[in-house]
């Protein structure tokens, strides 16, 4: 049958698995992934004036906390730089990290009163939350630099690198997070796994203390933490008395990459399986 | 009439254009698993370990096996009752679910509107709102900054745009959400009921937009569950039930089978006693009423047939609101000088009587007193009922004293609809919402300026 010349044509078939993949898709809802994102934005500051600066109040917080415990205990952490810096910075990127990943798994569940009305790629919604998240990286990235100047720490060469290694840690929380956005289709508890997942990270990272405390042999085996590689690539980039470990920083990277690959199929999958599901 | 009946009754297929094809939909269906849990824990009978219990599911067809090609140009509606999958098929068509089994090609640029202000955050003012919206239904950044005054301007929201939405009453909300839809500039345009907003002014903004919309070659598929709205909207019909596809063709005859159907509607009415009046019993109809004042076995009259027609004389279930209809009605007189004469009660279709008709023949100024057969025909005149459907209560009576010799409640019963285009034949003036009441004459208005 012909169609009308110069008109597009919608194809309205069963879901295939590439379907939530395509990146065709989102190039042809480019508009509309640009103005979800900033109505996320705007919202967020509509509703919660401060939640902008409450990505380094919350660390700032924490910190002062466990300054104080360091110096009680007299404990050595290992860092090259002082130590409140350094555990600024890993809350900083740890609350990040955490609450990105969060709202990646809850995007698809808070997004159906739009998705049952209008049609538009699933990947958008996590998309959205990750591209909002870059205001967040600038303003945490801005608050750990004044702290690094005021506590006269120098910034070096590697700062170039701060961008990508950003890159990755929002990278590493999309894969988390759309993981179990599809595992949370299948049992909506796996949200509370995810946040005792990330709890338990916290201690499990590099974030309050560094990996030089380590005996020797579990350094090796640690680096398989993504997390480790991401902070030391962030705090390397951005204090120049830090090292960037980029093996470990690679090792994150492909863990990002091999993850985001799963859990988009994983996605795919649990939306089919459960599309047909009352 | 059964699905199966009206099947064998259809008319003749649309004639399809592939050149001018919009929508080509090809065995669409979708299937849903009923897994709610559901349990078997039928007794085993004995004393061993139960067995585990075991999960039972069955699948429910919401929509099976759909098939139609709409040209570009056309508007179609879905019309079925609750659960028909009349909304099944829309959101499959705009992609919200995706089909079991089947295919649809769209043909152009296609915008459903299911609802109005989805995605609306109810902490951003109206403008932010309008770019998200308009965004969601396709539109780029550009044609939103370009269309951005127009839709302001048709929402009639002013300087509460910059205002947060949640201080908006429900109708400026509906009004903003459906000018954004209002400015959208599909090929295919599907709607699902989302008409029904704002006050009477605004609707017919939304009406004449809606005019506009469906002009110039654009497509509409219109999901309601209003027979008026379909008529007026529409030119073809696709009746749905239970998944599948019942009836397919211009949307009177669709409508006209559909009401006869689900609304017990009979244009017609013929006594199953008529052949022997004179030993007719008053359980002859369901809905047949007892002979007042006066005692069966001494029946002086009795309704033979009735039936609705329209100006020519053919029997019709649908009239149009502005032509005339007749109410055709034979009886037999069955004792002399008791001055027999007929009597006509119209009830809406809420049961609600509107007006009784009394017998005014010139030619039969003392009624009928003279046993036999009599036909009289009954003229409604155009423009006096209201849309939607009327029944018709058909009395034989000697008038004064009262007594009343039969009445068949509801005998027969017909729709009056009204089309788009005809404003200036019909009563309804520059109103475009439904009319309340169940009459909509048309008066004969004469103005004049006081100091001329």
């Amino acid at each position: 049958m012909s169609a009308p010349s110069k008109l597009p044509v919608i194809h309205v078939r069963p879901e295939r698995g590439a379907g939530v993949l395509s990146p065709l898709e989102v190039w042809k809802f480019r508009a509309l992934l640009w103005q979800m994102t900033v109505r996320n934005f705007q919202s967020r500051v509509v509703s919660s004036p401060l939640s902008l600066v409450w990505g380094f109040i919350r660390p700032a917080i924490m910190t002062l906390a466990f300054v104080y415990l360091r110096h009680v205990s007299g404990a050595d952490f290992g860092t090259a730089v002082p130590y409140a810096l350094y555990i600024f910075s890993g809350f900083c990127l740890w609350f990040l990290f955490q609450d990105t990943a969060i709202q990646v798994a809850g995007s698809l569940a808070a997004d159906a009163g739009v998705s049952q009305k209008v049609y538009f790629p699933k990947i958008l919604s996590p998309l959205v939350i990750v591209l909002s998240r870059w205001i967040d990286v600038l303003i945490i990235a801005a608050a750990v630099i004044a702290l690094q100047f005021w506590m006269g720490v120098a910034v070096g060469p590697a700062i170039v690198f701060l961008l990508p290694a950003m890159a990755t840690l929002l990278l590493l929380a999309f894969a988390l997070g759309v993981l179990f956005a599809g595992l949370m289709i299948y049992h909506p508890d796996n949200r509370k796994f995810l946040e005792t997942l990330l709890y338990l990270g916290l201690f499990l990272s590099p974030v309050l203390f560094s990996k030089k405390i380590l005996p020797e042999v579990a350094q090796d085996f640690y680096l398989f933490n993504p997390m480790v590689g991401i902070l030391s690539a962030i705090r390397g980039s951005m204090f120049a008395p830090e090292r960037i470990d980029f093996l470990a920083w690679q090792v994150a990277l492909v863990f990002s990459v091999l993850l985001s690959c799963l859990g988009l199929l994983l996605l795919a999958n649990a939306a089919r399986n459960n599309s047909e599901k009352i | 009439m059964s699905a199966a009946e009206l099947a064998s009754n259809a008319p003749p297929p649309v004639v399809i254009d592939s050149h001018l094809v919009a929508v080509d939909v090809r065995g669409l269906s979708k299937r849903y698993r009923l897994s709610s849990g559901a349990t078997d824990l039928s007794p085993t009978g004995s004393a061993k370990k139960p067995k585990k219990p075991k999960k039972t599911g069955r699948d429910f067809w919401a929509l099976k096996d759909v098939s139609f090609t709409l040209n570009r140009g056309e508007r179609l509606a879905i019309i079925g009752h609750n659960g028909a999958g009349k909304s099944t098929l829309l959101k499959l068509l705009s992609r919200v679910i995706n089909p079991t089994s089947g295919e649809a090609f769209l043909h152009g640029r296609a915008t459903s509107l299911l609802e109005v202000g989805t995605g609306f955050n109810p902490n951003l003012s109206g403008r932010q709102n309008i770019y998200m919206n308009a965004a969601l239904h396709g539109m780029s950044l550009a044609e939103i900054d370009t269309k951005m005054k127009a839709i302001i301007d048709f929402s009639e929201i002013g300087q509460f745009v910059e205002e947060p939405v949640k201080t908006y009453s429900t109708g400026m909300r509906s009004r903003l959400g459906f000018s954004v839809a209002a400015h959208i500039d599909p090929d295919i345009l599907m709607l699902d009921e989302v008409l029904s907003v704002g006050d009477a002014s605004f609707q017919q903004k939304c009406l004449s937009r809606m005019d506009d919309l469906t002009g110039n070659g654009r497509t509409l598929i219109f999901v309601s569950h209003s027979i008026g709205a379909v008529r007026r909207f529409c030119d073809r019909c696709i009746w749905l039930s239970k998944g599948e596809v019942v009836m397919d063709g211009p949307v009177q005859k669709v409508c006209d089978a559909y009401e006869a159907s689900t609304m017990n509607i009979a244009a017609t009415y013929q006594a199953p006693s008529a052949a022997a009046p004179a030993k007719k019993t008053t359980a002859a109809r369901d809905t047949k009423q007892a002979v007042f004042d006066q005692d069966a076995s001494e029946a002086v009259a009795a309704l033979v047939s009735a039936k609705v027609t329209d100006a020519a004389g053919q029997p019709a279930r649908s009239i149009k609101i502005n032509q005339s209809a007749r109410i055709e009605v034979q009886f037999d007189v069955l004792k002399p000088n008791l001055r027999i004469e007929p009597a006509l009660h119209f009830k809406n279709e809420r049961g609600e009587l509107l007006f009784v008709v009394a017998y005014t023949d010139p030619s039969k100024p003392d009624a009928l007193n003279e046993p036999g057969r009599y036909t009289t025909v009954a003229h409604v005149p155009d423009n006096l009922l209201n849309e939607g459907l009327h029944f018709v209560t058909i009395a034989l009576v000697t008038a004064d004293p009262l007594v009343r010799h039969e009445v068949i409640e509801r005998a027969v019963s017909f729709s009056v609809y009204e089309v788009i285009g005809d404003a200036t034949k019909v009563a309804r003036g520059r109103y475009s919402r439904s009319f309340p009441g169940g009459l909509r004459p048309r008066l004969e208005w004469a103005t004049g300026r006081n100091d001329d």
